[in-house]
């Protein structure tokens, strides 16, 4: 293997990592945000007695 | 306290200084996000005072503690849940002492709540109209009370002292007014009467030391103008004016000189790093991704600098008073005006400035219309556009027919703005017995330090939170652009007759039509070969499909994809070659110019539309919290686009 196809080689796996990276950075980051939309308050006082009296209806 | 951290939380009505006091607190050692679930700000700061640290919470600003707004519920939810992370150890209740009758109401709710209240006494260099500093509540040691100066940040050590040395005098205290407020949070009648109780207690208490005097404040002779029927908007037209002078004249400076140095980091890397991909990646993908949202600052930055000094000088809720009615039939309130006008900017701040808008609807409304108004990313665009397919004119012999289009275009994404709000209005469902209360505070000058902290916040969300999402989908279209299937693009490659006697200039002929065969055959030729069939109608061929593609990471990529699609090189800012090129095109399934002046025209009207922004995408989603919106925003205005594009090239052809 000559310089420039190690040269080659090495830019390859840089622009793999770059894209995958990114590619994982965008599903992580949407997938946070989907979650975090998901998210609501469920544990104080008010939603408690909201709760119950939707258990009860 | 010394082994945790101390939790304090401030809690006050709207415009009495919370930020100020938390910004005394904390100065630059603050994080911004929202409250779980809704866009509301989460802002947390903290400070060291005497060995122990405190970590600081700036809640939205409440009336009451019966919720009906986001902000409000956010504040309810968390001083009524001891186990949420966030429940105070402290509360500090900032009360302005200038109006007091009014603010003492959340204080009293918070009081019989039993929580650990310190009480910040600001305007403490305006004097006070009611008999306050007698009460047991503070001469029993119930409740600590610091007098602080907003301005001069007097009374800040003094806070940090009683913060440091609070003792919970909690349960030496009685209710003021019996009854349980978080079961009244659903018994409307009783929230009246419990409210009506606490202020004949608050009158009781706190009597006002000149009974004579009005409690309503008298109109100064500068609001008399500012609120003016006539005087009142053609001083805000003014302040506009030169609000909007200051983004596209001045901003333009520091964002050239970004780019130019973006421009030159990106060919010194392609010089000094051993030429490949990732050499490629890095000066194509990467380093103009990071230009591009870098590019953005001064903008954002000169929008919110003026935004924060009207903000904090009290005019913006004279303007929100006077342009309400002017935009309510539409659905939008007085607060969607600024975010408009700044989305003819750029729409990022101005969506980001949406947050001013409590109303939800409204919010979202102004959120969903504001990337129609035409932002300074369409004007390469458009020049371009109309040099290629208007005719030079002169109409009645002094009015410029190019100069006539694009001012139709900015109408024409104003009007549009107009007629979607109408109809997100009839779609969206409005809270049922809605009304909008306004405080108008009192005209003040400036606090210098006040802005410099909004700016740099702004910026800073900007920069971090939607720079690196932008970033990375950078990273992806380059790919995309410049992959494809391995065979396709060497057949291609090898079928351009390469000329026997190369010099400089044959050379960089060969090589520009290489990139542009190479181009074509990527995947996201490959897609606009694929989308042509869906886009024909509209007078466009695969290249427009290329740019449309490439344009959603933002809409002045357009020139740079024909740029490269007609391989003109990297000479983007001298449009001669390629307007040259792009006239002499020939549409090959129609056989007619490629832009005439039916496609060119169809072309503008779908830009003026479409949302073709990667940026505001993001923002979109990151102020709404939710994906629904920004992909319902994405297809209305792709259909909006289509459908205007091919009436356009209908009546023209």
């Amino acid at each position: 293997m000559d310089n420039l196809s190690f040269v080659d080689m090495i830019q390859n796996i840089l622009v793999s990592i770059s894209v995958l990276g990114s590619a994982f950075y965008l599903a992580r980051f949407f997938y946070v945000r989907f979650l975090n939309s998901k998210k609501k308050c469920t544990g104080c006082a008010v939603h408690q007695i909201y709760l119950t009296k939707k258990a009860r209806a | 306290m010394s082994n945790r951290r101390c939790k304090i939380a401030i809690v006050g009505n709207p415009n009495t200084g919370k930020s100020t006091v938390f910004n005394w607190l904390t100065g630059l050692n603050q994080k911004v996000g929202n409250f779980p679930g809704v866009t509301v700000d989460r802002k947390t700061g903290n400070f060291k005072f005497n060995g122990v640290d405190y970590e600081v919470i700036d809640l939205p600003g409440t009336y009451s503690i019966f919720s009906r707004s986001d902000e409000e519920k956010v504040v309810r939810d968390l001083l009524f849940s001891k186990e949420d992370k966030d429940f105070p150890d402290i509360v500090l209740y900032v009360a302005d002492q200038t109006q007091w009758e009014r603010n003492m109401l959340l204080f009293t709710q918070l009081y019989d709540l039993k929580l650990p209240l310190i009480l910040v006494r600001t305007m403490s260099d305006q004097p006070c109209p009611w008999e306050v500093s007698n009460h047991p509540i503070w001469k029993d040691r119930l409740i600590p009370m610091v007098a602080v100066n907003g301005r001069s940040g007097d009374g800040i050590d003094a806070l940090k002292k009683a913060i440091h040395e609070f003792q919970n005098a909690v349960a030496l205290r009685n209710e003021i007014v019996t009854g349980d407020l978080i079961q009244l949070q659903e018994d409307a009648q009783g929230q009246v009467e419990n409210t009506k109780q606490r202020y004949a207690w608050i009158k009781d208490n706190f009597p006002r030391k000149n009974k004579q005097k009005s409690n309503v404040p008298s109109k100064s002779k500068w609001d008399q103008l500012l609120v003016h029927p006539i005087w009142g908007y053609a001083i805000f037209a003014f302040v506009l004016f030169v609000i909007f002078q200051f983004i596209f004249r001045f901003a333009s400076w520091p964002m050239d000189a970004i780019d130019g140095f973006f421009i030159a980091i990106s060919q010194e890397t392609k010089e000094l790093l051993p030429a490949g991909p990732f050499t490629n990646l890095l000066s194509e993908g990467l380093i103009p991704g990071i230009g591009g949202v870098v590019t953005f600052v001064p903008q954002i930055a000169f929008l919110f600098f003026f935004l924060s000094i009207l903000e904090e000088t009290g005019y913006m809720s004279r303007v929100v008073f006077i342009m309400d009615k002017l935009v309510r039939p539409f659905g939008l309130n007085g607060k969607s005006v600024v975010p408009l006008m700044s989305s003819v900017a750029c729409a990022i701040p101005g969506i980001m400035s949406a947050r001013t808008i409590s109303n939800g609807r409204d919010r979202l409304i102004t959120i969903l219309v504001a990337p129609l108004m035409s932002c300074t990313a369409r004007i390469p665009l458009y020049t371009l556009l109309i040099a290629l397919v208007v005719p030079d004119k002169l109409i009645g012999g002094w009015l410029d027919l190019k100069g006539l289009v694009l001012f139709a275009m900015y109408a024409l994404g104003l009007f549009a703005a107009l007629f979607m709000s109408a109809v997100f209005k009839w779609f969206l469902k409005s809270k049922p017995a809605g009304f909008m209360v306004m405080e108008i505070p009192s005209l003040k000058p400036p606090m210098f330090r006040q802005v410099v902290l909004t700016v740099w916040e702004k910026v800073r969300v900007f920069v971090w939170d939607a720079g690196k999402v932008i970033v990375a989908l950078s990273v992806i279209l380059w790919a995309l652009a410049s992959y494809g299937p391995s065979e396709q693009r060497a057949r291609a490659v090898d079928s351009i007759n390469r000329p026997t006697a190369m010099n400089e200039q044959t050379q960089k002929e060969y090589d520009a039509k290489v990139n542009a065969v190479l181009l074509e055959n990527s995947y996201i030729g490959i897609l606009g070969h694929a989308i042509e069939p869906v886009i024909a109608p509209l007078g466009f061929d695969w290249k427009i499909g290329i740019s449309i593609i490439t344009s959603f990471a933002a809409r002045e990529v357009f020139v740079g994809s024909m740029a490269t699609i007609y391989s003109v090189g990297d000479d983007f800012d001298d449009n001669t070659h390629l307007l040259d090129k792009m006239r002499k095109d020939v549409n090959q399934t129609t056989m007619q110019p490629t832009f005439n002046l039916a496609s060119g025209m169809a072309l503008m009207v779908f830009y003026v539309f479409a949302m073709q922004c990667l940026a505001t995408f993001a923002i979109v989603q990151k102020e709404t919290a939710s994906w629904k919106w920004p992909l319902i925003q994405v297809v209305y205005m792709a259909i909006l686009a289509y459908m205007g594009a091919w009436i356009t090239y209908l009546l023209l052809i």
